[in-house]
């Protein structure tokens, strides 16, 4: 009887990837063709036309003022994923080694709880808090601690610290997770065979946290260079993210083809960006096994 | 596609017909008087709209939810919520930011936007009409039509008033914080100069093509309609190399950050930024240093219509709204509260005799209405959008 069970073992992954073909494949692959067309005349139905393809709308969209928005876009994501680990991996440690079974479930559900509230809502809740007659503001100033009002709304360091707070679940989970499976035992014998706190952390925990480390920064990363919400509401003019140029093409300036080829500009870029970061931990996993290895035969 | 086409479905300049208005402001200012000195009771109040209608009809009932498309913080919340009462509609509201953005969510849904009642812009009528994206009216279906000024129908974008009913008009220009721009500001030209210096990283630009470039070409006294490739690229040059590293925020609608403090210069639509006066005072701040200054030496001038979407579910919901909101008295609710123009005859009598704040905000004087201009969708339309969002990248940057 046992045997029958043993049908194809794909068949239970086959919605899943008909969901993903039907939902994604299928128009991302639309968004790649019309990045190939051309915005009908004013008066002319429809938001694209295919009879004549050319790379046109690249060479468009590629002006500096782009480039330098495509430029920002990598180096917030890049810092707001740095920021999430290092603010993110003493959070995780603290929950996967130090809280008790009643305390970690407490502290994870505490990490989620932003995400109960609509990503809009507590991303606008911001404007409140730090708008220039806004709570912080009346606060330090009423306690004489700055003269005259910071501007922090409509800046590139708002966009940061935003992106920061609303994906840092994203870092937080995958490195509770990965932590969470180190064995105690393993940080124990570190330590019995002489290792200090820093160095069992860099050379048993980091290591072993590693494939956690890897996916909270590309769970975080990926949807912070495409994030448009944050941007537009935080960003004014000068937090201008790849996400809200794409949006302006598309729909402000009614040109779908340029917002497609925004589109997929920033997948590939994302795919660049993520391939490099995979080369450079990939050198870096490789340099140090080497220097384990030397560790090894001197000591044998 | 050709000029010749674009030129064909607005062929003439709103300008032109700015002239009937004019005379009909004169008439409405002199038929004020005329209700004024009649006594000292309501007389203006029931007069009007009902003389002209033949009484004020019961008001057209539907059910369901009315999914109505518009721009943000124009429409009287409370007769939003009211509409369920009144006529028996549910209304869901959502807000888009420029005529561009309202067409390409529209097209880009193509037949399922879930839209039923959207407040296009005069020109853009045309290429709405041309894209099928519109029902044609069902004028039964609207007792108040009668209602409606007669000077403000038979526009080139819809001369048999087939597609879209007349709602309000307005202008553009800017507000400034005259405790940080101490000196005053009059055109267009000192709206730039105050940006490059007092107001650098602290100023609004509406978020529209039309908006951005516009000021420009006013300024230099080119037509805003202007198809020249000249003049074009001159506005990108000037609006990306000295206009954009000074913007904070492209901002339609920059009341709410007015009173928030984000800006001590915004570019605003009359009656957003007479909505800023409140908010401002809502806030507990001091509207006072506040400035309005009309556009100079030239404006625009627009004006905004209710249509029904082409796939609208609740058709019927939509017309009850619309004639709803052609009720004198509900049509002057709802311009106390929005602070513009209503095309409904009698409304500016009403605003006159409750004595509303900033009046000068609202209705204009015949000088004016002559620097005024109205839009029209060209052949530029495509290189206009370039530039702004050129402009846009550039501020960013």
């Amino acid at each position: 009887m046992r045997r029958r069970l043993h049908a194809p073992k794909f068949l239970l992954a086959i919605p899943g990837f008909v969901w993903y073909g039907f939902f994604y494949a299928i128009p991302v692959l639309f968004i790649v063709i019309n990045s190939f067309g051309y915005k009908p005349g004013v008066n002319q139905k429809g938001s694209v036309r295919l009879d004549r393809l050319s790379f046109d709308n690249y060479r468009d969209i590629w002006t500096p003022q782009f480039r330098q928005v495509f430029s920002n876009t990598m180096v917030i994501a890049g810092m707001a994923t740095l920021l999430c680990i290092v603010l993110g991996l003493p959070v995780a440690y603290f929950i996967a080694t130090k809280a008790g079974p009643r305390m970690k479930a407490l502290l994870l559900v505490l990490v989620i709880v932003p995400f109960w509230m609509s990503f809009f809502v507590r991303t606008s809740a911001w404007k409140i808090v730090f708008a220039k007659t806004g709570f912080l503001n009346n606060f330090l100033i009423d306690w004489s601690v700055i003269g005259s009002p910071i501007d922090v709304i409509g800046t590139k360091g708002a966009v940061l610290l935003a992106l920061v707070y609303n994906y840092m679940p994203l870092m937080i989970f995958p490195l509770f997770v990965s932590l969470d499976r180190i064995e105690p035992e393993l940080r124990e014998a570190s330590k019995d065979l002489g290792a200090g706190r820093i160095k069992t952390f860099a050379s048993v925990t980091i290591p072993l946290a590693a494939p956690g480390i890897a996916a909270g920064a590309l769970l975080t990363f990926i949807p912070m260079a495409g994030d448009y919400v944050t941007a537009t509401i935080l960003g004014g003019a000068k937090g201008n993210m790849i996400g809200a140029s794409i949006y302006n093409f598309a729909v402000q300036g009614q040109d779908t083809p340029k917002g497609a080829a925004a589109a997929v500009v920033l997948i590939l870029l994302i795919l660049a960006v993520v391939a490099i970061a995979g080369v450079i931990v990939g050198l870096i996993k490789y340099v140090f096994s080497l220097n384990r290895r030397v560790n090894i035969g001197m000591a044998s | 596609m050709t000029t010749e086409s674009v030129r064909i479905l607005a062929p003439a300049s709103f300008h032109r017909s700015m002239v009937s208005r004019r005379n009909f402001l004169a008439l409405g200012a002199g038929m004020g008087l005329v209700l004024l000195g009649c006594g000292d009771d309501n007389v203006a109040t029931s007069t009007d709209g009902t003389t002209a209608a033949g009484g004020t009809s019961a008001p057209v009932k539907a059910s369901g939810t009315v999914a109505l498309y518009t721009w943000g913080e124009y429409h009287d919340p409370d007769l939003v919520s009211e509409a369920s009462d009144e006529i028996g509609v549910t209304m869901n509201v959502q807000y888009y930011a420029s005529n561009e953005e309202l067409i390409a969510k529209l097209e880009a849904t193509k037949g399922s936007s879930g839209f039923d009642l959207i407040v296009p812009t005069g020109p853009y009528l045309p290429q709405m009409i041309a894209k099928e994206l519109l029902l044609k009216l069902d004028k039964s279906k609207i007792p108040n039509w009668d209602n409606i000024d007669p000077a403000y129908l038979g526009r080139e974008w819809d001369p048999q008033n087939e597609w879209a009913v007349p709602r309000d008009w307005g202008s553009t220009g800017f507000i400034y914080d005259s405790s940080v721009i101490k000196r005053e500001l009059k055109t267009w030209a000192d709206f730039f100069d105050a940006a490059a210096k007092e107001a650098s990283g602290q100023m609004s630009a509406l978020d529209t093509s039309d908006n951005v470039l516009g000021p420009y070409f006013w300024a230099n006294g080119i037509s805003w309609n202007t198809e020249e490739a000249a003049d074009l690229d001159a506005a990108e040059k000037f609006l990306v190399e000295e206009f954009a590293p000074h913007i904070k925020a492209f901002d339609s609608y920059p009341s709410t950050a007015i009173a928030e403090g984000a800006y001590v210069m915004s570019a605003a639509w009359n009656g957003d930024a007479r909505q800023a006066y409140v908010r401002i005072a809502d806030a507990g701040g001091d509207p006072e240093p506040w400035k309005w200054v009309l556009g100079a030496p030239m404006t625009e001038i627009w004006m905004d219509h209710y249509a029904i979407t082409a796939d609208a579910k609740n058709p019927d919901g939509a017309y009850a709204w619309i004639n709803w909101m052609l009720e004198p008295e509900i049509a002057f609710r709802d311009l106390s509260y929005i602070g513009y123009n209503m095309t409904v005859k009698g409304t500016e009598v009403l605003a006159q005799d409750a004595a509303l704040d900033r009046l000068d905000m609202i209705y204009f004087t015949p000088e004016q209405l002559e620097i005024m201009e109205g839009g029209i969708v060209n052949s530029a339309q495509n290189r206009k959008v370039e530039i702004y969002n050129n402009v846009k990248a550039a501020a960013g940057a």
